[in-house]
């Protein structure tokens, strides 16, 4: 019952949780670095979200080895592979546009002596 | 058994980004930031993708950490230097 | 001249608007696939764990599915059993499904993923382009340190090239070995103090990398008629030499990674000074 449950919720809940805590550093935080770091906790949680509709309890990696069968009489056994090799992908774009991002937000600071959106706001006034 | 191992790790890595959060100071953040990505490169091995959870072990937690790092520490000498 | 809003009232607005969101994906959750209802069988992915994607598009084609009233899809399309290290001349050789899909299936996906961390590491590198100074961690590293970090570069240049050579076989592939060795670079420069790597090769590095992917593609294109094409013969799958051009294809990656993040590395950590603006 308990099993079952997590079985079925766990991951969804992991990952929804993490969009929410991103969203709400992206929403409230005033600092230019604590909204990537935002971006960036909203990113991992995306991705574990699309790792995780493609996992079904007792599947096997998506690699055939010597003793990893993923085939048993034309019944795949494997989990999903097409959202594993987009999420590959898909992290390390991440990674360059975290660092575009922190080039632009340090370029910022030298511009206007701060990371604070509203001194920002209003220095630009 | 696994899956509740697994949820014990969801447990972390959900009280990791509350940390990542409330805390006053960036770099404690961004450290946090990096427990979180370790902690999903865990969860993607639970989850029978062990191609994402190298690339993340590489690129999240390790790569986007230290950039992050990096980054600050330039923006903290010119405060610094700002202050003197 | 400030009208900002008090902060208590941004949270309150975005702890609500949150919730809604929550609210909402959760109700969701009853319509989506839930852990234990997965079936990959109807999926897409059936026909590239069992190789069978030209089967099932020459019965496509030739409108078998319909007229003999077969239920459109995957599972009926013929497949032959796969053995590790015994079957061979597959149309994709891969023994790592999720490489075929990455470089074989979907291919040229991956080249427009490619040119997208091109584009960001050049918009970093222009973004610090200036006259060159010393780097920023000044840490006063110990003898320890800079030898040890020097002999760790080593080992650490040859586990990413093992990753990204034997991608088609065990996890990992170009992505990840290409950070394994930007982390080795990102070494070096923390473990000595006066380390200047050479910005102009690895521009030229990954330049070519980039290049080496594309004719890989046009040669597909020229001699099997379609861009991104295998040509070359797959061998006995979970060998080294099998794969056909996947592996070569994972080096170009594991290459331009390599070299584009440790530039992207170099450019954030090197101090600059603009002489214009």
């Amino acid at each position: 019952m308990m099993q079952e449950f997590l079985q079925n919720y766990v991951y969804l809940i992991g990952s929804m949780s993490l969009i929410g805590i991103g969203l709400y550093i992206t929403l409230t935080d005033e600092n230019i670095f604590k909204i990537i770091v935002g971006l960036n906790i909203i990113e991992s949680g995306t991705n574990l979200f699309m790792v995780a509709i493609a996992w079904y309890p007792k599947a096997v990696m998506p690699i055939y080895t010597l003793t990893n069968k993923l085939s048993i009489n034309g019944k795949v056994i494997a989990a999903d592979p097409l959202p594993q090799s987009l999420v590959l992908t898909a992290i390390v774009i991440g990674l360059g546009t975290t660092a575009l991002a922190l080039t632009i937000g340090i370029k910022i600071f030298e511009k206007y002596g701060t990371l604070d959106v509203r001194k920002i706001k209003e220095a630009g006034r | 058994m696994i899956i509740y191992i697994a949820a014990l790790v969801v447990a972390v890595v959900i009280t990791t980004a509350l940390i990542a959060v409330f805390s006053k100071k960036l770099l404690s953040s961004i450290i946090a930031m990096g427990l979180v990505s370790l902690g999903v490169s865990g969860l993607f091995f639970f989850l029978q993708a062990p191609d994402v959870a190298i690339t993340e072990a590489a690129i999240g937690a390790g790569l986007s950490t230290a950039i992050f790092v990096i980054a600050l520490k330039k923006v903290k000498k010119g405060e610094s230097e700002d202050e003197e | 001249m400030r009208n900002d809003t008090p902060i208590l009232v941004k949270k309150i607005t975005a702890l609500s608007l949150i919730t809604i969101l929550m609210v909402g994906f959760f109700w969701a959750f009853t319509e989506m696939p839930k852990g234990s209802s997965v079936n990959v069988n109807n999926r897409v992915s059936r026909l590239y764990i069992l190789k069978n994607v030209k089967a099932a598009t020459k019965s496509l084609n030739s409108g078998n599915f319909f007229a003999k009233g077969m239920k459109p899809l995957r599972s009926d399309v013929p497949y032959s059993p796969i053995t590790f290290g015994k079957s061979a001349n597959l149309e994709d050789g891969a023994a790592n499904v999720v490489t075929s899909i990455v470089v074989d299936y979907r291919g040229f996906d991956t080249l427009g993923e490619v040119t997208v961390l091109f584009l960001a590491a050049t918009g970093v590198a222009m973004l610090f382009f200036g006259k060159r100074k010393k780097n920023i961690i000044k840490a006063q590293a110990s003898l320890i340190m800079s030898v040890g970090t020097r002999i760790a570069y080593a080992v650490i240049l040859l586990f990413g090239i093992y990753i990204f050579v034997h991608g088609h076989l065990t996890p990992g592939g170009g992505f990840p070995g290409g950070a394994v060795i930007a982390s080795g670079v990102l070494g070096l420069f923390l473990g000595n103090d006066h380390y200047e790597s050479n910005h102009l090769g690895l521009k030229l590095f990954e330049s070519l990398s980039g290049m080496a992917f594309v004719i890989i593609g046009l040669t597909g294109l020229f001699s099997v008629n379609s861009f991104l094409a295998n040509f070359l013969p797959t061998g006995v799958i979970g060998d080294l030499y099998s794969a056909g051009f996947i592996a070569l294809i994972y080096i170009a990656i594991g290459m331009k990674v390599g070299a584009e993040l440790s530039a992207v590395v170099d450019s954030m950590i090197v101090d600059t000074e603009e002489e214009w603006s």
